[in-house]
């Protein structure tokens, strides 16, 4: 399993709260330098995460991350993520360089 | 009541795909093929190209759907609408209908790049059990 990384802008960010309907997620869109399709990452998705129960501390990071997606978005910052090859659950998100 | 309280989940049942590997004896390229044939009565044309993680590389197929006509095989769509990237193991158990693709993408086994709604699109179109197509 191999780490990927992805350079691009942010298209959107979509955030839902529906825990009892097992979409409680944050998605977004980055369309990668170069290209035109954006690609779907997930910052978190009960589906995914939600074995055990999100912490304070997670929520802490996810809202912390969300801003950084937020801020390139409206300023149309490049963004970089890195996910394993096969994985849209991203483990780092960065901006600058 | 605390975060982690909050953050109990239901598990959704989402849709699996017809099982398009013929009782599990299709080739990965036939599965192609037999996901291109489903789709010409779709009423919609679609462009996909598969990156499938066999052991340390990737290989690439690709089908296309024009006017009800499709053809399906090896090598990349470079105007594919829609790039699905799995491993041969998570997209075997998707061919077979025994993975929903959605539960494949949200367990982190598949990545999505291209136009999602087209995407839904054809779960719907592909479906082989009841469950939700899209995530909300």
């Amino acid at each position: 399993m191999a780490t990927t990384t992805t350079t691009g802008k942010i298209s959107y960010i979509k955030v839902n709260k529906q825990a009892d309907e097992g979409a409680d997620f944050c998605f977004f869109g980055l369309t990668p330098t170069g290209t035109a399709q954006a690609e779907l990452f997930i910052l978190w998705w009960a589906l995914a995460s939600g074995v055990p129960a999100a912490t304070a501390a997670d929520w802490v990071l996810r809202n912390a991350t969300m801003w950084m997606l937020r801020d390139a978005l409206l300023n149309n910052l490049a963004v970089t993520v890195s996910t394993d090859d096969v994985n849209a659950i991203v483990a780092t998100v960065q901006l600058g360089q | 009541m605390s975060v982690a309280q909050t953050a109990t989940t239901q598990r959704p049942q989402f849709a699996c795909l017809k099982d398009l590997t013929d009782g599990g004896k299709a080739g990965l390229t036939d599965v192609f093929t037999a996901m291109a044939a489903l789709l010409e009565s779709a009423g919609f044309d679609i462009g996909m190209e598969f990156q499938i993680r066999v052991g340390e590389t990737f290989q690439t197929f690709s089908l296309r759907v024009t006017d009800a006509t499709s053809a399906a095989g090896t090598g990349p769509l470079p105007d594919a609408d829609l790039v699905v990237i799995t491993t041969e193991e998570t997209w075997r158990e998707i061919a077979r209908g025994g993975l929903s693709p959605l539960e494949a993408f949200g367990a982190g086994r598949m990545r999505l790049r291209g136009d999602t709604r087209l995407a839904v699109k054809a779960l719907k179109h592909l479906a082989g059990t009841p469950g939700r197509t899209e995530i909300c």
